[in-house]
């Protein structure tokens, strides 16, 4: 297990958090992600021989959102 | 105050909250959608079908939060909220609308703060509902939308407890939610998005929106405190009364001007005959006095005038109906 913190842009309110957060965890191989709204930051806890930093990127990208690692 | 308030927290609806809720309820109800398109289509093969689960699911929200409102209102009113804690929950709101102005306008990142993040197990709970495909799921949908409001319905979850009225706090978030349901609609119906730009333009008139609501609520806030707007002193050649008597009516006080002698005890007669809203919570902020004098009675309240010659403001609850007690 390994935990990475992500920077998001284009929030726009704490709902876009809830989406995010909802979109990982059905992810295969994320076991848990916290975005907070205020700070910008998704913090994901993930299995590295499942998914990889870039793909999840992917996935917050997919639904209309930036990141990058931190 | 009710009229155009209301106005203005319906187009604030139609506008900012429309838009800053979309973002996580229309998703949610486009997944919805989705899910369902997905197994009624291999039944029935029929498709944009989507009006009856759209609806009944911003029918629930509606209610949902028409409920919440009341639940609100009540709260403001069980708490026995006294003066100086409704104009400093006044305050409150005023700020909180200008933070989330600010924030909407990206004014500066310590703005994101002013938007309240519901707590995990609550957005896990909607976003397990979404993935029901059942015929109830679009109510139960939309009825969970309160648990994970967006920063401007909060500010207008506030607006609701400052009233201290259910009724009142009700009214305000109906009219609220049923500003944001056409847009709600619309994307929902045809799963679109809005354009970057357009989202960009719509944002800005919302927040200036929120920024002239948050004016107006100051302004009531303000006079709350007891400060008067047009302080001419008493005028001359006044008779003074030890039992005067105001009646309510449907849009102010009337009269609006009472005299009585410095030092004296006042017996003030209220009739309310056709007054309904905060115009039947008769406030003199100066005194700390407020009494509430429902649709169709009447009440007195005694008190003892100030030493002082001068002028006192009486108002409704939220500063809006006002009026001016002469001292001579």
């Amino acid at each position: 297990m390994r935990t990475q913190r992500f920077k998001i842009d284009g929030m726009h309110c704490s709902s876009c958090a809830m989406n995010i957060d909802g979109e990982l965890e059905d992810t295969k191989g994320v076991k848990e992600s916290k975005t907070s709204y205020a700070k910008m930051i998704t913090e994901v806890v993930y299995d590295e021989s499942l998914i990889s930093d870039k793909k999840i990127i992917e996935i917050v990208k997919n639904i209309g959102y930036s990141a990058s690692t931190t | 105050m009710q009229e155009i308030n209301l106005f203005a927290i319906f187009i604030t609806g139609l506008v900012t909250g429309g838009l800053t809720c979309l973002a996580v309820q229309g998703g949610l109800l486009t997944s919805m959608i989705a899910q369902r398109e997905s197994t009624i289509a291999s039944v029935t093969n029929a498709k944009g079908q989507n009006a009856v689960p759209i609806l009944s699911f911003l029918f629930a929200k509606l209610i949902a939060y028409t409920f919440l409102g009341f639940l609100l209102g009540w709260l403001g009113a069980v708490v026995q909220l006294s003066l100086s804690i409704k104009v400093f929950l006044q305050f409150a709101v005023v700020v909180f609308m200008l933070g989330t102005a600010m924030n909407i306008l990206n004014v500066h990142p310590i703005f994101r703060y002013f938007v309240i993040q519901p707590p995990r197990f609550l957005t896990r709970l909607v976003r397990r509902q979404s993935k029901r495909t059942d015929l109830f799921a679009p109510m139960f949908l939309g009825a969970f939308t309160v648990f994970i409001p967006c920063g401007t319905t909060q500010a207008m979850m506030a607006l609701a407890i400052a009233t201290g009225n259910p009724i009142i706090g009700a009214t305000i978030l109906f009219v609220f939610i049923l500003g944001t349901s056409p847009l709600f609609f619309i994307l929902g119906y045809f799963a679109s998005k809005l354009g970057e730009k357009l989202h960009n333009q719509f944002m800005q008139f919302a927040a200036v929106t929120l920024i002239l609501l948050a004016a107006y609520n100051f302004y009531g806030a303000l006079a709350l405190t007891g400060y008067s707007f047009s302080d001419k002193g008493p005028q001359q050649n006044l008779v003074a009364s030890d039992t005067p008597t105001i009646s309510i009516n449907e849009f102010g006080y009337s009269p609006n001007a009472i005299t009585v002698k410095a030092n004296s005890d006042v017996s003030l007669r209220l009739d309310n005959k056709n007054g309904s809203g905060c115009i039947q919570a008769f406030t003199i902020p100066a005194l700390g006095i407020q009494k509430i004098v429902p649709l169709g009675s009447s009440a007195t309240v005694t008190f003892r005038a100030p030493n002082q010659k001068g002028t006192m403001p009486f108002m409704c609850s939220m500063g809006m109906y006002r009026g001016v007690i002469n001292i001579i």
